[in-house]
């Protein structure tokens, strides 16, 4: 090999190191395909490169790479990468204890590796996380927060803020992502993936607990870091969290433009779908109804051609929304959607909670199984789920959730209590429109409208939205004879002759 | 401000309208914010809603400054209602959702434009944003018609090339000199041919050369063509038109090649299958033509001396095999015997079947008269062998006729009608045996031909008698009731009994219309005697293939109605000598369950008399009178009238001796206890009124009738 190859392979690693960091993951195997024939001395780091690559996306195939390649490791500061990138391997696929003898073998080798401390400080401060060990004053990760590399550092801070959150300690949680973005923000050589994490997981608890200045500072990273395809999964969550706040906080308007944002990027069709039920919620508080019909319809489409069987948990929710969405409109239809959630499994749902065995996990399995049982009309049970749900969220200050089983409870069991503790929890979000629908919902409704059925109340609203009788007719898949019945009706109900003229009645009640 | 807005807009509306409303309350608003109203803004504003699409217009502070009625409509807004508003508050995906775009087309100084589709309400709508210095202009179009007459193209498109890439069509066009210019389709492949093989050469190549020149100057005559070729093993039809240039002149063709190969096989299946008949497997009747005209032309031409002769082949008592044992049978003999024919012919000659029981042998090249006689002899022996079927042993005899190209005809037809004469002859002198053609067998063929011919007219002519034989109550010696008979008087025969003319009936199918001829005078009659004897009934025979007609029951009905005749004044009279079907067998229970009296005739000579009285709504048996012939001398026959008589009683039927000629006779059947009894010893057939003067004379004089 001449020395101008061997100079372009060097070139070539530090290229593939950079697309890793810069989770252009496709282009970094691409660059490494056949690096187990380089030279020697490049081939020992490249197979670690392309192994470090494999563990995020499939670990199983990362642990049979290194497997494959351990006599191409020479050195003492390679054997001790591949003990320690063996190990997160490990601990991925949830194999504790080979996890933690590889750790034990890198550790023998730190002597010759002195540099290495902090990496592999932090990997075990990881594994006892995993494994429901770790406290924010675990000695490994006070270690791992000195790393000299700003990678570590935020990756350390990070696993302190997740640390801190399973112990139930939320403001620390969020006061750690935020350094740790601070950290990778402050250098040019920082870890996309890493940082995607720490995003997603700011945006997200600090709406749960309605962290304003957490959430503005998710908000901000997101529109900085240069998102790509490899981690679209964080990205798409991230969207959604910060959507869900904007509408919480009263800029419906831009909770729609990031929902729309969410569609576009969304990973799958049944994230796609969920994405335009986000918007089709949005627009029924917002009362356009129109609208809202017609991003479910756009939602149906896409869920109809999606494999539900093969979708992961956090997916499945798609469904569970459009069954609590469909009810109203379309109760046989719902209960379809209902009883398919039901068929695949409740078992969800965000896998960094999953792996740390969370109690909000079973919080909102409990949450969703609530849904998915009134949906179905099982009020005992859907009682019994969303109780426990609130049970686990009230009192950490998990406002959103919170004040999502509440408002269930208050939908299953009429009880005024659960509505006025859903109020509560919504008027942590300032500016709330649900905190205004739930109190116009717990206005003395309507005569008019109260003396309708179900179907006849969704057809008034999308009427004197503007959906004419053939609308109405595609839209709630009915003859048009049986519209056009149901329509007078209506009329008959309100007392007026035209679609105009229960417009302006709707209006005058304050009900449209 | 939007108060001061809704006050201003409802004295507007008011006063001037809702057009200058909105001028008004934006001119207004616009006072609010700048003292200086523009008044060509004002007219551009006015301007605005003259325009067809939706229009609305937000100002650098994302505020709406201005919407015009189609906006309004788009976004299902009220006149008014959302002006003066910020953009972000009217949560519309025409409205908010725009506003990333706004803000990018603003920052871009470019114009965006998008259509989205509202899959709920079927709306597709035009979006473009025209950033301005200091407004940004919204247009609105609603393209619903032209997004969904574009997607219906798409749709047909997307037909056609499936059409295109499954039918196995070739397109094509050509020049004015008859080359290739294009040429596409999925029959290219299923051809072996590849477009850059025939571009720019001869038509002729593709579509046959004479087929190409002749078609094609057609073609660039004006006039389209369709026309069918071969090309190797597949066949192509072809669908050409003119091509035509902007001034209308032909320039070329332009064409549609369709293979057409399975087409043309199915074509050949169907044509080979109308061409057999189905049940033997035989060429029919169309093919027997074409074989016997090729036969005779192929005679002519081949050598001297030999010719071709024609076999008319009838079997004999088939129509009794199909009545007895029914269709499935008589089709199982059908097969049989055509197998017979054909073990019995040479290779070179030829069997068909004409239809029915009939069947044509031809001989192609005999050299002897002899030779076609040894033929027909070499068949009758064959048809000389039973025939066993389910058990049944059955004799088909078959009866020849036979008819010699060129002496006995020139052509098929001439031919087949001959030999159908010399059959006939055959028939008429007892079956079984085999005749050549003669020029008189044309008489006879015609007299079969005219008497029906002459039935049919009768019929309508009233040229039919209908006579009444008295049946007599054995006990009384009073008339109980007639049996109807028919009788044809002929012009130039004479009167014709029914044996003569029946049989020709059934086989025409006359008999359905005589039978309903008898039946209404006969329950005329009826009823006018039982006015004076309620008792008295009248007997109607039924044919076999009266009883297969679907609406007997009704008929009956309606004729019994027509006469105001009670259903027990009627008895039909069914020969026990037919095979009776399930259907039959049904009406003859329907017509008893009217209240019709059902008499089984000529009881005692077929084998399964009793049968019939097991499956049959019976009320009477009438005793055939071949055996009161002999009953005085023959012990048997004594004993079988014993028998029938007894059976009788012991059912509670209604026993009728018929043929009664003697007075011992008569005493015998007293003796025995019959009931009643007919037959010249009373009266033979006698007109209505006769029996009617009848009923005045004593018992004892009644059998002095018989001389009237």
């Amino acid at each position: 090999m001449s020395m101008t190859e061997i100079i372009d392979l060097r070139a070539a690693l530090d290229a593939a190191r950079s697309a890793l960091r810069a989770a252009r993951y496709d282009e970094a195997m691409d660059i490494l395909r056949g690096c187990q024939d380089w030279p020697v001395d490049l081939a020992e780091h490249a197979v670690l490169v392309k192994a470090d690559t494999l563990i995020r996306r499939d670990a199983p195939a990362a642990l049979a790479w290194l497997a494959a390649t351990q006599d191409l490791t020479i050195t003492d500061a390679a054997r001790f990468d591949r003990e320690l990138l063996t190990g997160r391997a490990y601990s991925n696929v949830r194999n504790f204890d080979a996890a933690a003898s590889r750790f034990a073998r890198a550790a023998k080798l730190l002597e010759k590796v002195p540099t290495g401390s902090h990496k592999l400080a932090y990997q075990k401060a990881r594994l006892a996380w995993m494994l429901r060990e770790a406290t924010p004053d675990n000695a490994d990760l006070a270690l791992a927060l000195t790393d000299p590399d700003p990678i570590g550092r935020a990756v350390a801070y990070a696993a302190r803020g997740y640390i801190a959150g399973t112990a139930g300690d939320f403001a620390a949680q969020i006061a750690d992502l935020k350094t740790a973005l601070e950290i990778a923000e402050s250098t040019d050589v920082y870890d996309v993936e890493h940082v995607a994490a720490a995003i997603y997981g700011l945006a997200t608890i600090s709406f749960e607990v309605a962290d304003q200045s957490g959430v503005n500072r998710a908000r901000q990273a997101y529109d900085r870091l240069a998102w790509t395809a490899d981690v679209r999964v964080h990205q798409y969550n991230a969207v959604r969290c910060l959507g869900w706040d904007a509408f919480m906080r009263g800029e419906p308007a831009r909770a729609q433009w990031l929902f729309h944002d969410a569609a576009a990027i969304a990973p799958t069709p049944a994230w796609q779908a969920q994405a335009h039920l986000d918007r089709a919620y949005v627009a029924r508080i917002s009362k356009n109804d129109a609208w809202s019909l017609d991003e479910l319809q756009e939602a149906l489409k896409i869920a109809q051609g999606v494999a539900w069987g093969e979708t992961i948990g956090e997916e499945r929710l798609a469904l569970v929304t459009l069954a609590v969405l469909l009810a109203p409109v379309n109760a046989p239809e719902a209960q379809r959607y209902a009883a398919t959630y039901a068929m695949f499994g409740m078992e969800n749902i965000n896998p960094y909670l999953v792996a740390s065995s969370d109690k909000r996990t079973v919080g909102f399995g409990k949450y969703t199984q609530g849904k998915i049982e009134q949906t179905l009309g099982n009020a005992d049970l859907a009682q019994e789920a969303l109780e426990a749900a609130y049970a686990i969220f009230a009192p950490i200050g998990h406002q959103y959730q919170a004040m999502l089983a509440a408002q269930a409870l208050a939908d299953v069991t009429k009880d005024a209590v659960w509505a006025d503790k859903a109020r509560m929890h919504s008027a942590a979000y300032p500016g709330s429109p649900l905190t205004t629908h739930m109190a116009e919902s717990a206005k003395p409704s309507d005569p008019a409208i109260e003396g309708l059925t179900p179907f006849q109340r969704q057809l008034a609203r999308a009427h004197w939205s503007g959906l004419n009788l053939d609308a109405l007719s595609k839209q709630f898949s009915r003859s048009m004879y049986t519209i056009e019945g149901q329509i007078a009706e209506i009329y008959a109900a309100f007392n007026v002759a035209t679609a105009g003229g229960l417009r302006e009645e709707a209006l005058r009640r304050g009900i449209a | 401000m939007i108060i001061g807005v809704g006050a201003i807009a409802l004295l507007a509306l008011i006063t001037v309208g809702v057009l200058i409303f909105r001028v008004s309350a934006l001119s207004s608003s616009m006072k609010t914010e700048s003292s200086a109203a523009d008044d060509a803004n004002e007219r551009r504003y006015t301007l605005l809603e003259a325009i067809p699409d939706g229009v609305y217009i937000i100002d650098a502070d994302e505020r709406l400054t201005h919407m015009n009625e189609e906006a309004e409509r788009l976004l299902r807004s009220e006149p008014g209602a959302f002006v003066g508003r910020a953009i972000e508050s009217i949560l519309d995906p025409l409205a908010s959702d725009l506003i990333p775009e706004i803000r990018l087309a603003r920052q871009q100084r470019e114009i965006i434009s998008r259509v989205v589709y509202f899959r709920a309400t079927g709306w597709w709508v035009e979006i473009r944003i025209k950033p301005g210095a200091k407004e940004t202009v919204i247009y609105l179009r609603d393209v619903t018609v032209r997004k969904s007459a574009e997607a219906k193209l798409v749709e047909s498109e997307s037909r056609l090339r499936l059409l295109m890439d499954q039918v196995p069509a070739v397109l094509w066009s050509a020049d004015r000199l008859g080359c290739f210019a294009s040429l596409s389709g999925a029959g290219l492949p299923s051809l072996g041919i590849r477009e850059s093989d025939l571009l720019g050469k001869s038509c002729a190549s593709f579509l046959g050369a004479e087929d190409a020149l002749t078609s094609l100057s057609t073609v660039f005559e004006g006039t389209p063509v369709e026309f069918e070729s071969r090309r190797r093993d597949r066949w192509l039809r072809h669908q050409v038109e003119p091509l035509r240039g902007a001034d209308g002149r032909v320039i070329g063709a332009v064409g549609v090649s369709l293979d057409i190969t399975e087409i043309k096989d199915t074509q050949r299946r169907l044509e080979a299958m109308a061409r057999r008949d189905a049940l033997t497997g035989l060429p029919n009747r169309l093919a027997l033509e074409e074989l016997l005209s090729a036969a005779i032309m192929g005679g002519q031409q081949e050598r001297e001396g030999t010719f071709s002769a024609v076999l008319f082949v009838d079997l004999d008592r088939f129509k009794t095999i199909n009545d007895t044992l029914g269709h499935r049978a008589g089709d199982e003999v059908l097969r049989i015997a055509a197998e017979r024919m054909r073990s019995s012919i040479g290779a070179r000659d030829v069997i068909a079947r004409q239809g029915g029981d009939e069947f044509i042998v031809v001989l192609t090249s005999t050299t002897s008269p002899d030779d076609v006689g040894a033929v027909a002899a070499r068949i009758l022996r064959r048809f000389a062998e039973p025939i066993m079927l389910d058990g049944h042993q059955l004799f088909v005899g078959a009866s020849i006729g036979a008819a010699l190209s060129p002496q006995h005809g020139t052509t098929a037809e001439e031919l087949i009608k001959n030999a159908d004469a010399a059959m006939y002859r055959v028939k008429a002198g007892g079956r079984g045996t085999f005749a050549f053609y003669e020029a008189s067998m044309d008489e006879a063929a015609h007299d079969r031909l005219a008497l029906e011919a002459e039935l049919r007219v009768a019929l309508q002519t009233d040229g039919l008698r209908l006579l009444f034989q008295p049946i007599i109550d054995v006990p009384t010696g009073r008339i109980m009731g007639a049996e109807a008979l028919i009788r044809w008087s002929h012009r130039t025969r004479g009167e014709l009994a029914p044996d003569q003319f029946i049989p020709l009936a059934e086989e025409s199918g006359l008999i359905i219309d005589i039978t309903k001829w008898v039946l209404r005078r006969a329950c005329a009659f009826a009823a006018t005697v039982r006015t004076t004897r309620p008792d008295f009934r009248v007997s109607v025979n039924f044919s076999a293939r009266d009883l297969r007609e679907a609406n007997l029951v009704e008929t009956v009905e309606a004729e019994l109605a027509h006469a105001g005749l009670d259903p027990d004044g009627l008895e039909v009279e069914v020969t026990e000598n037919v095979f009776l079907e399930d259907e039959s067998i049904e009406r003859l229970k329907d017509l008893r369950n009217l209240g019709v009296r059902i008499a089984v005739d000529d009881f005692g000579i077929a084998y399964n008399s009793l049968a019939y009285v097991k499956r049959l709504p019976i009320t009477s048996l009438k005793i055939d009178k071949s055996f009161m012939h002999d009953v005085m001398a023959d012990r048997f026959d004594q004993a079988i009238v014993k028998a029938i008589v007894t059976l009788g009683l012991t059912l509670g039927l209604h026993v009728i001796a018929e043929g009664v000629e003697t007075e011992a006779q008569w005493y015998f059947m007293k003796e025995l206890g019959c009931g009643q009894a007919q037959g010249f010893h009373f009266s033979r057939a006698i007109e209505s009124t006769a029996i009617q003067a009848m009923f005045d004379v004593p018992p004892s004089f009644v059998s002095l009738s018989k001389s009237a």
